[in-house]
């Protein structure tokens, strides 16, 4: 479907099958291998995943070709983070592009089950071992969403949080309308406008009293980190009586 | 979030609801011309909603007296209505469950509406004629239209009032772009949900942020924008008196070629159908090949010393691109402009207006003559859009000019007439059997391989195929391969590339998302490459008159009767090799190669009977 190509074609299971077994452990590839095989995908597509291999950063799943394992040189930097850790499933190349414009700008939502499906498989390979209590995603400003019509990203954490049984709550609001991230040049730049660009919800948490509640934060695409680090600060910093961690899962970077 | 009031117009015991984004402006507008109660039903901000509300409130209060009772009535039916179709909506194939429903509100309806006004009627009058001045011939979804406005530094938002000014007075139409209807069926009721745009009901249900209830938005014109259940689809029929003609005597045509006698009837008759007042549609039927461009040429000096715009609608952006010069070199005279997606002329005016199928939905109500050229429209032939387009664009009164190779049947009855026996020439068409050369069209060889894919896959010998492209290629004749799927591109390469090993660096294999695709497609015109495997939905730049064609694959549902006579058309183009090879290969016989192969030889015996009754004039 989104190459033009059919989805069935002959020796697709063995594709599939392979694929699977290149992303997770045994235990999770019947899962994973029911989610590719439901995908609307076909071979091609998924022989050419530009899927993110160890060696990655431990703490932001930078692939670090090359170097021994470990934590890049940007977190070593950085020190103490809100955020325990990032993963990210591919390299946002130009097969992700084609996916993302058509998804977000042009508007085209029937791909929102595709992406959806992709985030579940990304959930497997990298957080199967995790508990979650809550899911939420990167929110949009309103009068964006509103013009918009959609969220891409809350389109494909609603198809995640049914698929692994983990509720999606509306844990953050977007305040400050920030310019076109795009536009925005230069990684400090980013960081500044990103300050206090969400306002925290907690009405989710109280229904984990005393507890530690791990979040999973949701994004499709991880540029320079600032906007999962600033819903990472929020969720953190804003008056949560009770221990919280957040882990956060982006389909490209 | 805007919403749309709907309201009852009561005056002299007459009664018609109106849709307002602005209720001010409609009281300000009732007043100043002929008065009347207004009744406010309710509101909602689905466009579509309150549209087919509308509908059914006109049906229902028709020559009623409205009573507080019948009011209240009103309301009730409106509201069950509202409620049906949100169970509709949520009950259809079942998987898709929408949280949603669809909203309408009866109470704080007018106040949602109440904002600061501040301008007198004749102020918005003035900004509603410069608006239509602006506007006119156009359709524009909503954020088209605030882009269009833009390029003219007029904010959206603020010519809110204007806009509805016209639509009160017939001048403007507002729509949404996709409409809600109910289907009572006797086993089950049905929501209709269809693009008023492209026509099309492929449409994705969604649960929208814009409007805050269920929506929808169509998956068939997605690539000019969403067209949703709240967006708003404004069209503006062209102001009639835009006419003017020219100095009669002028000649606007500078062409110095030739017709044959043929072609020569078949254009005068087309200048005929344009000049004289009795036909709204004509059709010229030219096989592939027969020379069509220059037959328009009359007719179009006609329609524009009659002083009209002319639209040149076809599917294909390169046949766009290629008539542009030459349409510049004739007239000469006249601004021509190509309009497609990438144009920067896109917005423009001109006398002459090329323009691709998308970009036809873009105008309303305009043209006194819009021609269809579809003749090389492979693979965008048959395309439903193409002539909901065409209808909406054409004038109050305006005509319609088809060329075809392959006119679909619903075409044919209407205006050849019979399709067993067919006339040459009637009032409605007139038909070219025969190629400028005047050599008959090259018959396919059809070859049923039992296992087609199979064998191609496994690389087993099949001289059936091997042999033919083996010769054309020795004898240097470029010669494409159709497959039916992209994956085939590359088996069916792999296998050729296999069993002819001396010429296997000169083939190559491209599709519509081949990063490569432009840089190959070059090659093969320039010779480079002497075989093309491509599947039909390559989209431009492919169109290599004089080749061989083999089709692998010919029983895929993709191939239909057009698109194989289509395919048959692109051999043997040239004055030298005028047969060419064209090799249909399958692993059965379908209806469409036998309807395909029936039209190739019903053309050519049309064509030789004519050269049998030389000069064959009416
Ligand atoms: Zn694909
Ligand atoms: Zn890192
Ligand atoms: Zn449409
Ligand atoms: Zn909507």
């Amino acid at each position: 479907m989104l190459c033009g190509r059919r989805k069935r074609a002959p020796g697709r299971e063995r594709e599939v099958a392979a694929m699977a077994n290149k992303l997770v452990a045994q235990a999770f590839f019947p899962i994973v291998y029911r989610l590719l095989e439901q995908a609307a995908i076909c071979c091609s597509c998924l022989r050419q995943f530009p899927l993110i291999d160890a060696p990655f950063c431990h703490r932001c799943g930078r692939p670090m070709a090359g170097k021994r394992e470990g934590v890049c040189g940007d977190c070593q930097r950085f020190g103490r983070d809100s955020l325990t850790q990032n993963r990210s499933l591919f390299t946002y190349n130009e097969w992700g592009k084609a996916l993302i414009s058509r998804f977000k700008y042009r508007g085209d939502e029937r791909l929102a089950q595709l992406s959806g499906c992709l985030l579940s498989v990304a959930f497997y390979r990298y957080y199967a071992d995790r508990r979650f209590q809550i899911i939420a995603n990167v929110p949009l400003h309103r009068l964006r969403l509103e013009e918009r019509g959609f969220n891409q990203t809350q389109k494909m954490t609603e198809i995640l949080g049914k698929n692994i049984k983990v509720p999606v709550l509306p844990l953050l609001d977007r305040v400050k309308s920030t310019d076109k991230l795009s536009k925005t040049q230069g990684k400090a730049a980013r960081f500044r406008s990103m300050k206090s660009a969400f306002r925290l919800n907690p009405e989710p948490f109280t229904r984990f009293q005393g507890r530690t509640v791990s979040v999973l934060l949701i994004d499709d695409i991880y540029t320079t980190g600032s906007t999962i680090r600033s819903c990472a600060d929020t969720i953190l910093y804003s008056g949560v009586v009770f221990p919280v961690e957040v882990c956060s899962l982006t389909l490209f970077r | 979030m805007r919403a749309y009031l709907l309201y009852v117009k009561e005056e002299r015991g007459k009664a018609q609801s109106y849709i307002t984004p602005c209720f001010e402006v409609d009281k300000l507008f009732w007043q100043q011309s002929d008065g009347g109660t207004l009744h406010i039903l309710g509101s909602s901000t689905s466009l579509a909603i309150v549209f087919a509300l509308r509908e059914k409130i006109n049906q229902h209060v028709r020559s009623r007296r409205l009573t507080p009772e019948t009011l209240r009535q009103l309301r009730e039916l409106a509201h069950a209505s509202v409620k049906e179709a949100s169970v509709l909506y949520g009950k259809e194939d079942g998987q898709q469950e929408c949280g949603l429903p669809f909203q309408f509100t009866s109470e704080q309806a007018e106040r949602e509406q109440a904002e600061a006004f501040a301008m007198t009627a004749e102020q918005i009058r003035a900004e509603a004629e410069d608006l239509r001045s602006r506007l006119q011939g156009r359709s524009l979804l909503w954020e088209e239209l605030r882009y269009f406005l833009q390029q003219h530094a007029v904010v959206l938002e603020e010519v809110l009032p204007a806009l509805q000014w016209l639509a009160l007075a017939n001048k403007l139409e507002w729509r949404p772009g996709i409409c809600i209807g109910w289907r009572k069926g006797w086993w089950k009721h049905r929501l209709l949900l269809r693009c008023d745009r492209c026509g099309s009901s492929r449409v994705c249900k969604t649960e929208c942020h814009t409007c805050g209830q269920a929506c929808a938005f169509c998956t068939e014109c997605l690539t000019m924008g969403r067209s949703k259940c709240c967006t708003p689809y404004i069209c503006v029929p062209a102001q009639p008196s835009h006419r003017k003609a020219t100095t009669a005597g002028e000649k606007l045509l500078r062409w110095d070629g030739r017709y044959t006698p043929w072609q020569a009837i078949a254009a005068e008759r087309a200048r005929r159908f344009v000049s004289a007042d009795d036909n709204q549609a004509f059709l010229v039927w030219a096989v592939c090949g027969a020379g069509k461009t220059e037959l328009l040429f009359p007719a179009m000096e006609q329609a524009l010393s009659d002083g009209g715009q002319i639209l040149l609608a076809t599917p294909r952006k390169d046949v766009v691109l290629e008539l542009l010069p030459r349409l510049k070199r004739v007239f000469p005279g006249c601004k021509v402009i190509a309009v497609h997606g990438s144009s920067a002329e896109k917005w423009e005016e001109g006398q002459i207006v090329i323009a691709t199928t998308h970009q036809v939905l873009r105008y309303y109500r305009k043209f006194p003559l819009v021609i269809v050229d579809e003749v090389d429209a492979f693979p965008y032939h048959r395309n439903p859009m193409l002539h909901r387009a065409v209808e909406r664009a054409v004038a109050e009164g305006g005509k319609r000019l088809y060329l075809s190779a392959t006119p679909p049947a619903i075409m044919q009855r209407a205006l050849v007439g019979s399709t067993n026996r067919k006339a040459l020439v009637s009032a409605t068409h007139v038909l070219l059997p025969q190629r400028y050369h005047g050599h008959p069209l090259p018959v396919p060889t059809i070859q049923k391989i039992p296992r087609l894919d199979g064998k191609l896959r496994n690389g087993d010998p099949l001289p059936l195929l091997r042999d033919p492209v083996a010769l054309s290629l020795q004898q240097h004749r470029p010669i494409f391969v159709f497959v039916p799927y992209i994956e085939q591109v590359e088996v069916a390469l792999a296998f050729l590339q296999r069993s002819i090993p001396d010429h296997a660096r000169r083939m190559a294999g491209v599709y519509a998302a081949d990063p490569e695709r432009e840089r190959k497609v070059q090659r093969f015109r320039r010779g480079e490459y002497g075989l093309l495997v491509t599947t039909t939905i390559l989209e431009r730049g492919v169109t290599i008159p004089f080749s061989d064609v083999v089709v692998v694959g010919a029983d895929a549902p993709v191939f239909d009767e057009a698109s194989l006579v289509q395919i048959a058309g692109r051999a043997g183009r040239s004055h030298d090799s005028p047969d060419g090879l064209v090799l249909f290969l399958c692993t059965r016989w379908t209806k469409a190669q036998r309807l395909a192969l029936k039209q190739i030889r019903q053309m050519n015996r049309l064509a030789r009977q004519m050269k049998e009754v030389d000069g064959y004039v009416d």
